[in-house]
């Protein structure tokens, strides 16, 4: 049977629960599935002749889910001409076309599986998706195929994609990104011509090179040089001149400088003449420093982009109800008094209380509890959490600013400004450099002003300001950073913060989440008792059939057990579920309602301690099940190792069961905290940092938000809300802790790494600037010592991505063939 | 010599018309993705026109074998 690692789903490669048996064909081979969407996600994928996706991926595809009925409705609302108008473009009748923002991509493999599917879809004519930034440009014929079905289409097979419509800040990024590059390649050209033209006169290659020749040859690099200085250089230049007005001293200064004095020199001697002109180191500066700003750029705004546009790209309406009509409004249009309904499934548009209907909501998005609370009318309901099993009717009390919602985004940036700042080292030890580089060259440039006169002198600042250019040393920091970033990123660690290695490296105490941070986040069946006469498959499959029709997060325990289905199922708000099975009937719920009806003889006693549900027909109790939010299975290894490492482990929880402390014990935490609101726990955390303590929190939830944004960094849970990983400073792709264990290591080597970096190139400065004060290095020995010495640090740096990962398990490595 | 006269003018025209021709590319998105198509080039869309001998189909199963 094809399978991937041991236990493992072949499509999404995830574990297979216990007692799953589902199999899809693949090329004429079984292969073992972990659910029923996965089964249908892997046979569209072969029926569509797409089964090289599954050669050629390098990383797991997302766990499908089946679309529900509302999010179809949601979605086919981009059928509506006026949804379309903001990011549709007409080119013709037969002809729209709309940039999509796509999520779920894993891999490359991603990107081929879906520009194949989507083109045989009909009436599509073509899907082109941009690996780097994972949008994706969609063409349609609108007489055959609507744009609600085609994004309904791709969010069957697992991606969930939306329209895409830029904002102002993203529109400008693009632009920015663009124009970078044309000065790049200016400053490149330059460079390349300028040297063309030096080389000659550095070697004397023409013997019989005339005055005028050399006057020619200046000139022309000057014209070379003329947009280098004015349009490539800009950034450095315009930052410099920002930094002087506001008299802080950044890189910035002595690089404007150096750039400008250099070209200012060389433009006065080939006017009056000279011995020798810099357009050439001129244009060889700019070139490698815009080379290495744009790469930081790059991986700076990498990754993080596409999370945070699928949550701005959400339709954000409601369903109002006025005197008895219901009709669709924008959520801008609310106001408090309207009255609206909310179907199963969508979310609470606003801040309100129920006028009719019972029904239970999620509410983990404030508490990051996963089991539901009951409601009623006359009970506050809150907007952002999710209305779970029956329709209501609700009356709004706070829209907008006012909600509980807003309350908490209100915390999180009060939290986020009062953050303690992590200093970083290298900027503190590069201005320094810094000042005194140019307190040093202008007190020998007088010197040697008044000894040898200006050309000299302008010779002399020249030498001492490219040796000790901030390269090493401010390449000291960032290449080790980008390395260790990079590296990072391939082993499921993903970093949005420049600081976050520095910080994680100092980290003393590590504060966790408990629910779907340190669990999974989801219940999963961990004990079935069958009554006698009955297996445990059985009772399994019916339970599944049942719960099938649920969306309560105890029904999705069930759904990998699914074989049948039940008819007639009814839904018993906060109490279970009631349905026929081939002719009988069950109850499946808490032991009160389904043991209601049950003769007195029959009626059990819950086994034991912990979360069971019981399953029953007519005349008996059939099964217990037990259900529980697992514990991580890589949490134990992971804490032990963060815990040799000399870090203190602490959890802070909103649960407030018993379920805190008891996971605490088992995990060996030093501090456990149950039934904290996110005040509580900012407040909590707010102590520990006035005790000095390092901060690191990790968290998943909504509810984690505002102590994430207070602590001195924060790293956010795969599996966490989307709100929580765009204001996470770091991000765990995988679902295994271990990553956290390997950024801490990967972190302390970076810092090991820097600190030979500064080593050596303050000891090359120390060395290098004494010569340079007394004459004896030439701009061009200057160049070539920088070049000598940054590259020793970038390589050093590059010892980073080499390291050997140990601790990646075979489950992980998800690449038939390395692409 | 005086050959430079002519072409050290010309080379910075050829310079002139490559940034011009880089910009023009830059603007209409031809560098937006740097890495599709490092990928692109790996997706095998020959499957089917690949003769296919016993020993590389052994292989083959050899490597899904592997895999599982």
């Amino acid at each position: 049977m094809k399978q991937s690692p041991v236990g493992l789903c072949y499509h999404c490669e995830s574990p297979i629960p216990e007692g799953v048996d589902i199999v899809a064909q693949i090329d004429g081979e079984p292969a073992a599935m972990c659910c029923h969407g996965c089964k249908a996600v892997a046979e569209a994928i072969v029926a569509g002749g797409l089964s090289d996706f599954y050669r050629q991926r390098t990383a797991s595809a997302a766990t499908p889910s089946e679309v529900p009925p509302e999010k179809q409705r949601e979605l086919a609302l981009f059928n509506r001409q006026d949804m379309q108008k903001d990011f549709v473009r007409v080119l013709s009748d037969q002809e729209h076309e709309c940039t999509l923002i796509i999520g779920d991509i894993t891999c490359a493999a991603c990107v081929w599986l879906l520009e194949r599917f989507a083109s045989e879809i009909p009436g599509v004519n073509s899907l082109h998706i941009n690996h780097s930034n994972h949008r994706g440009v969609v063409s349609w014929d609108p007489n055959k195929i609507g744009l609600g079905e085609i994004l309904t289409r791709l969010h069957q097979i697992g991606y969930r994609s939306y329209p895409y419509h830029p904002n102002t800040e993203q529109q400008l990024q693009e632009r920015q990104d663009k124009q970078m590059l044309i000065r790049i390649i200016v400053a490149g050209f330059g460079m390349m011509q300028s040297m063309m033209f030096a080389l000659p006169l550095y070697f004397q290659w023409v013997e019989d090179i005339s005055g005028g020749m050399i006057d020619l040859l200046r000139w022309f690099s000057f014209v070379l040089t003329l947009p280098v200085i004015l349009y490539s250089s800009h950034p450095f230049t315009a930052a410099a001149w920002r930094d002087l007005k506001t008299r802080s001293l950044t890189m910035d200064v002595p690089v404007a400088l150096a750039l400008w004095l250099a070209f200012l020199a060389s433009v006065w001697i080939t006017i009056f003449g000279g011995p020798e002109v810099y357009y050439e180191s001129v244009c060889m500066f700019a070139f490698l420093l815009l080379l290495s700003r744009y790469i930081e750029r790059k991986v700076r705004l990498k990754g993080t982009q596409s999370s945070s546009f699928l949550m701005s790209s959400m339709p954000a309406a409601a369903l109002r109800i006025t005197n008895g009509e219901e009709e669709v409004v924008a959520l801008a249009d609310l106001r408090p008094g309207d009255l609206v309904r909310v179907k199963p499934g969508e979310t609470i548009p606003a801040d309100g209380y129920i006028r009719e209907g019972r029904t239970s909501v999620n509410e983990a998005a404030l508490t990051g509890e996963y089991l539901p609370v009951s409601k009623e009318p006359g009970s506050k309901i809150i907007g952002g959490t999710v209305n779970i099993e029956s329709p209501l009717i609700a009356e709004i009390t706070a829209v907008g600013e006012n909600t509980q919602m807003s309350a908490i985004m209100r915390i999180m940036e009060r939290a986020g400004r009062e953050r303690p700042r992590i200093a970083v080292m290298a900027n503190r030890v590069a201005r320094y450099f810094i000042s005194a580089t140019l307190l040093v060259s202008v007190l020998v440039g007088w010197y040697w002003w008044h000894q040898e006169g200006p050309h000299e002198a302008f010779r002399v600042i020249l030498s001492i300001l490219v040796v000790t250019c901030p390269c090493a040393l401010s390449l000291a920091t960032p290449t080790a950073l980008t390395a260790a970033t990079t590296a990072l990123r391939q082993r499921g660690f993903l970093i949005a913060r420049s600081f976050v290695l520095e910080g994680i490296a100092n980290a003393t105490t590590f504060v966790f989440d408990k629910t779907g941070t340190l669990t999974e986040g989801r219940l999963v069946v961990e004990e079935v008792i069958p009554a006698p006469g009955y297996d445990r498959e059985q009772v399994l499959a019916l339970a599944a059939a049942l719960e099938y029709h649920s969306v309560h997060p105890i029904a999705a325990a069930f759904h990998p057990y699914r074989q049948s289905m039940a008819n007639d199922v009814r839904t018993v708000s906060g109490l279970g579920l009631e349905g026929t099975i081939e002719g009988r009937q069950y109850r499946i719920g808490v032991a009160e309602f389904v043991q209601s009806e049950l003769p007195e003889s029959e009626k059990q006693a819950m086994p034991g301690q912990g979360h069971w549900i019981a399953l029953a027909n007519q005349q008996e109790v059939i099964a217990w099940f037990k259900l529980n939010d697992r514990i991580r299975p890589d949490a134990d290894e992971a804490l032990q190792a963060l815990r040799a490492m000399g870090t203190k482990l602490i959890m802070l929880s909103g649960d407030r069961s018993s379920v805190v402390a008891e996971v605490g014990e088992q995990l060996g935490f030093d501090e456990v905290r149950g039934g904290c609101s996110p005040e509580d726990k900012l407040t909590a955390m707010q102590e520990l940092q006035a005790k000095g303590e390092q901060i690191v929190m990790v968290g998943d939830g909504i509810n984690d938000v505002p102590v994430m944004a207070g602590a001195h960094l924060s790293i956010a849970m795969n599996n966490a809300s989307d709100l929580t990983r765009l204001n996470a400073d770091a991000i765990l792709l995988s679902d295994r802790l271990m990553g956290l264990v390997n950024a801490v290591r990967t972190a302390r080597q970076t810092k090991k790494i820097i600190r030979e970096n500064l080593g050596w190139s303050i000891l090359y400065n120390v060395l290098a600037l004494p010569l340079a004060m007394a004459g004896l290095v030439t701009p061009w020995q200057a160049a070539i010592g920088m070049s000598v010495s940054s590259l020793i640090v970038a390589l050093n740096a590059l010892r980073l991505t080499r390291r050997e990962d140990k601790d990646r398990p075979a489950t992980n490595i998800a690449a038939p063939t390395q692409a | 010599m005086e050959i430079f006269i002519v072409m050290v003018p010309f080379s910075i025209i050829l310079i002139v018309i490559a940034v011009l021709v880089f910009a023009k590319a830059v603007k209409s998105g031809q560098f937006d993705d740097l890495e599709g198509p490092a990928h692109r080039i790996l997706y095998d869309d020959d499957q089917d026109m690949i003769p296919v001998g016993k020993e590389s189909k052994k292989a083959e199963q050899k490597k899904s074998e592997e895999r599982s």
